[in-house]
Parts: C-alpha cells; sequence; structure tokens
C-alpha cells in the first residue's frame, strides 16, 4: 500500500475507533436500537441453522437425574395411583348413567374457562448470542408484530385455556413454561432475554405441592400447623437467573417450608402474564447467608432452554407490561 | 486485503456463530454456557497473513462490531456495543506483531494464538460490561464468567488449526499477497 493509502487506512482506523468508543458510552438503550437494524440481515438464513442446532440439542438432551430413593418412591406412587384409577374406572361406569341424564346440568358446572386476556404472537428462534456468556435469542417477530419490549415469552408447545373450539389433532394442551421476556424489539425482529440470563428478574409465586406421605408443617400465628389445600396459599417471591443453568430465588421465609420439588409460577395478579405460567421446579433450599430465617432457593426452568424453538409472545389485552424486571 | 469476500466471509461465520455455533455449545454446565467462538478463529486467521497492521486492525474492527451486534446479554445486564470492536482490532495488531517469531504453519502455535486472542478480547469485554453495567455484579458472578471465558478461550485454541487447514485455501480470496515466509524455513 502506498504511503498515503497507508495513512488513509490509519485515519479510517482511527474514527472507527472513536465510534466505538463513542458508542460504548451511549450505553445499553442506544446498542438495542443498533442491533435491531441488523437483527433481519441474519433472521432468514439464521432461521435454517437454528432449526438444525434446537434438532440436534432435542436429540442430545441428557435424561433427567433420578435418584435411587426417588425413582422407588414414584414407583410405589405409581402403584398407589394404579389402584385409584382402577377404583375410579369402577365408580365411573356406575356413575356414567346419571351424568348422561344431569348433563346439562354438568355443562353448566363445567363450562370453559374465561380468556386469559392476552394475544399470542407466534414466533421462531432465528439465532443465538455470539457469545456464550448470555442467555438471550433473536425471534423473528418484532414491534410490526406487536413483539414489544417487555413482554413474556412462552414455550409455543403451550395453549392457555381458550372458550374457542379447537381443531381436531391440535398440536398441544399442556401446561405452559415461560421462557424469558422480550427485552429488545426491531421492526422484523426481537431480542427475548431468557429466564436463565443473569439480568431476568420475575415476580412469581411459589405453589408448595401437597405429598400426603410426606406432610409438612408450616407456621399460622403462633402456632405450626400442617399444609393442607385449604392453608397453601401461594407466597409471593421475586425470581432471578443465575447466568448458568437457573433461577435463584433469594429471601424466602424458611416458615414457609419450601421444599425441592415445588413449583415456582408466575404472579398472574402483575405484570404483563395474568396467569400462574409456570417457571420451572425448585430443586435446592439453602439458608440464605445474608439474611437470618431466610432461605435461599435454586429453580431449575420447566422449558429446556438449549433447544427452544417455537415459542408465543404474550401481548397483554391491556397495557399490564410490568415496569421492573428485564432491562 | 480484499474487502468485498472478506465482508461476505464476515457475515457467513457471524451466521455460522450465532446459530450453528450452538450446537458446539456446551450449555448444560453448572458455570453457565461454554462456547468455541468462530469470528475468533477469522480474525486470527488473517492477522496471521495480512499484509499490514493497519489492515489487520480493520479486519478486527469489523469483526469485534459484529459480535457487539449480535450479543446481548452476559453481565447481568443489557450489553453495549463499541468495546469488543476496540478491543478485536487491538488484539489482531498483537497477533501481527507477534506472528514473525512463531511457527505459524503448527498446530500448537496456532492453537496458543486464537487462545489468548481469545482469552484477551473476551475478559477485557466481560470486564467492561459488567464495570459499565449497574447494578454491579456479585464478585462470585464475576468470578464464574472469567471461568467460562478462559473455558471457552481453550475450546476456541483447540479448533484453530481445523479452521486453519480449512481457511488456508480461501486464503487468495481474502488476501491481496501471498503470506510472507514463516521463521521456519
Amino acid at each position: 500500500m502506498p504511503p498515503a493509502g497507508k495513512h488513509r487506512g490509519v485515519w479510517i482506523l482511527v474514527v472507527l475507533m472513536a465510534i466505538s468508543a463513542a458508542t460504548t458510552l451511549l450505553g445499553p438503550s442506544a446498542a438495542g436500537s443498533l442491533r435491531a437494524m441488523v437483527h433481519w440481515a441474519f433472521a432468514p438464513l439464521g432461521d435454517a441453522g437454528m432449526y438444525l442446532t434446537t434438532r440436534v440439542k432435542q436429540i442430545t438432551q441428557p435424561p433427567p437425574h433420578v435418584e435411587a430413593d426417588r425413582a422407588e418412591q414414584i414407583l410405589e406412587d405409581n402403584e398407589i395411583l394404579r389402584r385409584k384409577v382402577r377404583y375410579l374406572e369402577s365408580r365411573l361406569r356406575s356413575t356414567r348413567q346419571s351424568l348422561r341424564d344431569g348433563r346439562g346440568a354438568f355443562s353448566a358446572m363445567f363450562h370453559p374457562k374465561a380468556d386469559v386476556p392476552v394475544r399470542l404472537i407466534a414466533a421462531r428462534v432465528v439465532a443465538g448470542d455470539s457469545m456464550p456468556y448470555g442467555w438471550t435469542r433473536i425471534l423473528n417477530a418484532g414491534n410490526q408484530r406487536e413483539a414489544v419490549r417487555g413482554a413474556y415469552v412462552t414455550q409455543r408447545r403451550v395453549l392457555t385455556d381458550r372458550s374457542e373450539p379447537l381443531g381436531e389433532n391440535h398440536p398441544v394442551l399442556s401446561t405452559s413454561g415461560l421462557a424469558g421476556r422480550i427485552v429488545e424489539s426491531g421492526p422484523f425482529t426481537a431480542r427475548v432475554q431468557l429466564v436463565t440470563d443473569a439480568g431476568f428478574e420475575v415476580r412469581g409465586q411459589i405453589r408448595r405441592v401437597i405429598d400426603p406421605r410426606n406432610p409438612r408443617l408450616i407456621q399460622s400465628g403462633d402456632q405450626m400447623v400442617r399444609l393442607e389445600e385449604a392453608n397453601n396459599a401461594p407466597i409471593d417471591v421475586v425470581a432471578f437467573g443465575d447466568g448458568a443453568v437457573g433461577l435463584v430465588v433469594p429471601e424466602v421465609r424458611q416458615v414457609h417450608a419450601v421444599r425441592p420439588g415445588d413449583v415456582l409460577q408466575v404472579r398472574p395478579d402483575v405484570g404483563a402474564l395474568p396467569a400462574p405460567v409456570i417457571i420451572g421446579t425448585v430443586t435446592g433450599v439453602t439458608d440464605d447467608a445474608e439474611h437470618a430465617g431466610m432461605v435461599r432457593l435454586s429453580v431449575r426452568p420447566a422449558v429446556d432452554l438449549p433447544s427452544l424453538r417455537e415459542v408465543f409472545i404474550v401481548v397483554p389485552a391491556a397495557d399490564k407490561l410490568a415496569k421492573k424486571g428485564g432491562r | 486485503m480484499r474487502w468485498a469476500p472478506f465482508l461476505i466471509f464476515a457475515y457467513l461465520f457471524t451466521l455460522a456463530q450465532t446459530t450453528l455455533g450452538h450446537i458446539l455449545m456446551l450449555d448444560r454446565l453448572t458455570i453457565g454456557p461454554v462456547g468455541p467462538d468462530f469470528i475468533v478463529l477469522l480474525a486470527v486467521f488473517i492477522a496471521m497473513y495480512v499484509r499490514t497492521a493497519v489492515d489487520g486492525m480493520l479486519v478486527g474492527w469489523v469483526l469485534g462490531t459484529l459480535i457487539d451486534l449480535t450479543t446481548g446479554g452476559g453481565a447481568g445486564a443489557a450489553t453495549r456495543v463499541g468495546p469488543m470492536a476496540i478491543y478485536f482490532a487491538l488484539a489482531a495488531w498483537l497477533t501481527f506483531q507477534v506472528r514473525e517469531a512463531i511457527y505459524r504453519e503448527r498446530a500448537l502455535p496456532q492453537m496458543l494464538l486464537a487462545g489468548v486472542f481469545c482469552l484477551l478480547t473476551h475478559t477485557c469485554w466481560v470486564s467492561t460490561q459488567v464495570l459499565l453495567s449497574p447494578p454491579y455484579m456479585a464478585w462470585g458472578g464475576f468470578g464464574r464468567l472469567l471461568v467460562q471465558v478462559l473455558l471457552s478461550s481453550i475450546y476456541t485454541g483447540l479448533l484453530m488449526p481445523l479452521a486453519h487447514f480449512a481457511l488456508m485455501p480461501c486464503r487468495g480470496w481474502l488476501l491481496t499477497e501471498p503470506p510472507s515466509r514463516s521463521r521456519r524455513r
């Protein structure tokens, strides 16, 4: 390169480095806008690559590890449940006739549930982060499809309770699983922050699972009483992504007697998701070293995030997007 | 430096990094995900054979900017665009300076170059993002991130000989001049 060209190259480099320094200082909101401008370039071709990636992740997903004692307990539970099923089947046969007669009353009692006031936008994961240190994904739906910042994202193989009739052979009907929240949105793409990302925050509830074989005592006033359906109110908590493989829930009162196996779900009365969508399962309870009388919960997400592909973006009917959490 | 083919390669490598790269990512470890950085492999390869240091730094800046624009999380808050472009440009200059002192055609020096390039750039990037993003991450979380960086750098370094082998036939498309002779000869 001639000296003039070399000097031009140096000047170009200096200008570019200065631009980088300036954008670094501009902050995350400017970064979100800049990223949204280039995400569309990766979305169309990224779709096929992400399909292959998620398929491989699904195939290579290790089977869930179950302890020997737990496996034995599950086998015993299964036997009890089988007996119950046989008993219920016999009862079902005997009551079927009376059910036919009372069909009208039965329908009135078990009419379809009211719609959750949300709209679901189907989207697909088309790319991930370049660096392995964060848990975010790019979706092929942007703010042109109302995928707005702050909206929650659930796994797509899930439908909420809806009163509209569903077609035959519909692929899913199962419990919901929260995958994350939209943190950046451009015209055609949006970035979802997964529940395990270090910056993820959500207001949730712990739903304690009652096991008659293993009862637990909780504090009620000055007394310790046995936990039953009547006194099993959900415990309001705030959960954070741990940046690795799960979530943590700090500062949970010890007297609530939360155990591994209990469920962390979304608080339906706050935020943008007015339904108790499952976030994960409690896998560990440890003493909170910083707060006496408190415990810290470890939670495994309900959704297999490495193989996340098809999702629903949940857009509330009213302006209920949470101001806390996310970014 | 042939800039048009380079920009196509940069796009393809970024696309691969954000999609197929996740196949190679170990994302079920308790410390967090660990994965290779394909873009580092391209940056190191070009820095090993580019004609001038300025071209090498410009290549580093472009590749670093692409990483910045396709990364959104990792430091407990939204990450900023810009730091990786600076660190990649500086690391490319460093690679350019040391390349004559090593045997570029050997696997071990290639692995070391890529590993150190990745370690330096990623450590600086993670530290910058954490420092610029209050509320600050706890020391435990920062230490975990550094362990992820170290393991990802080793992983990236191990893949460098493969990338070098795959990119050597494309050298003529990317670079305007044959590489200078290695000291080995």
